[in-house]
């Protein structure tokens, strides 16, 4: 009984005292491994931003080409359209530029000009659940892990068309006896 | 195992001296080697962003009409090598490396890019592209004497602008002359 009081009171051996709460073997490592995922996590998310401000880069390079490629860097725009759009939808609807946008899926050959397109979208979040759920095409949310790339490249051109009364006509008919009005060129002044 | 204790005498392979700092070396070489690895990432990702910029501006000094095909590419190139090299090497070759390539400017390709024909559907990849290689990892560091091209701790990224390129006074000399037209001051 005297020995196991004594052996109770003795100071703790060198034995005793590894695996106790005042061994800091490790501690280093545990650290290392408690931080590990913050700094994981802050790459990933900084890769996904990065890839969002690429993907929009990428995309106004291409819609800049392909603009550049069907105006033939002209100020008249070919016969040749896109989606089976022609110089005369242009004329029709008066318009005398071309806009044009990368969308996330190819549009069907002759679809019309109803079906929307929709911009490419990037998760910026850490991960799906964090993001929410990925908003329709043409909504916009107050807070969401998700970037929507929007990017259009416009070019203006020379005129196609000009206003008449009741909608639009071809810049071909500014001739003398063509144009209502009687035009006459080079021989009064505009009003 | 059994030849080591009978080698140490049991004090010794009970004394912790030294643990700490053999630890904290080991857990330093691990937050050293991920610490370089992001800003490594973040130079490289920097870089990118700044080489299509550099490739757009190229591409518009390609696009512009001149003398002759020459003229358009020599201001390509100047435009570009002022931007991604100095002294007619890379900027930063510790960031990134121009590889493949050529024509004066290593890892730039001027003119027309892969899938170019002269059909009027394939004729739009016309103008600038420029490769490069980075290495992402410092620690292990590479090999020496090994080439970053060899290197499998490396990636490579490709920008690419194509504005395509207007008809050079030549071009337009020799159209009009083919179509039996005289020249003027028209070109």
């Amino acid at each position: 009984m005297i020995t196991a009081v004594r052996t109770a009171l003795a100071p703790p051996s060198a034995e005793s005292r590894a695996g106790t709460r005042l061994d800091r073997s490790g501690q280093g490592l545990l650290e290392f491994l408690l931080l590990l995922p913050f700094l994981l996590g802050l790459t990933i998310l900084m890769i996904r931003a990065n890839a969002a401000i690429q993907i929009s880069i990428v995309n106004q390079k291409y819609a800049r080409a392909q603009t550049h490629f069907l105006t033939f860097n002209s100020p008249y725009y070919p016969d040749v359209g896109l989606n089976g759009k022609r110089k005369t939808d242009m004329i029709a609807s008066g318009t005398n530029a071309i806009t044009m946008g990368v969308a996330e899926k190819a549009l069907e050959a002759g679809e019309d000009g109803d079906t929307q397109p929709e911009a490419p979208m990037q998760m910026v979040a850490r991960s799906v659940a964090k993001a929410g759920e990925k908003p329709a095409a043409q909504q916009t949310t107050e807070s969401s892990g998700w970037v929507r790339v929007r990017n259009t490249i416009t070019l203006c051109s020379g005129s196609h068309s000009f206003a008449i009364e009741g909608g639009f006509a071809s810049i071909k008919r500014i001739s003398e006896g063509v144009t209502p009005g009687s035009f006459n060129f080079c021989r009064e002044s505009f009003q | 195992m059994g030849a080591a204790m009978r080698i140490f005498p049991p004090d010794i392979r009970r004394d912790r001296r030294g643990q700490s700092t053999l630890e904290f070396a080991l857990v330093m070489l691990m937050t050293l080697s991920f610490t370089l690895f992001f800003i490594q990432l973040c130079l490289v990702l920097a870089w990118g962003n700044y080489v299509q910029y550099a490739t757009f501006m190229s591409a518009r000094a390609f696009v512009a009409g001149g003398g002759d095909e020459t003229g358009q590419m020599e201001r390509a190139k100047l435009v570009l090598g002022r931007m991604v090299k100095r002294g007619g090497r890379d900027r930063f070759p510790n960031i990134a490396k121009g590889v493949g390539g050529g024509g004066g400017i290593q890892g730039a390709e001027i003119g027309q890019g892969p899938g170019y024909s002269p059909s009027r559907a394939s004729s739009w990849p016309e103008g600038v592209r420029y490769t490069f290689r980075s290495r992402l990892f410092s620690i292990p560091p590479g090999l020496p004497g090994k080439k970053l091209e060899e290197d499998a701790n490396s990636v490579t990224f490709t920008s690419e602008s194509f504005l395509l390129r207007e008809p050079t006074y030549d071009e337009c000399v020799r159209n009009i002359i083919t179509q039996g037209g005289f020249v003027d001051n028209g070109c």
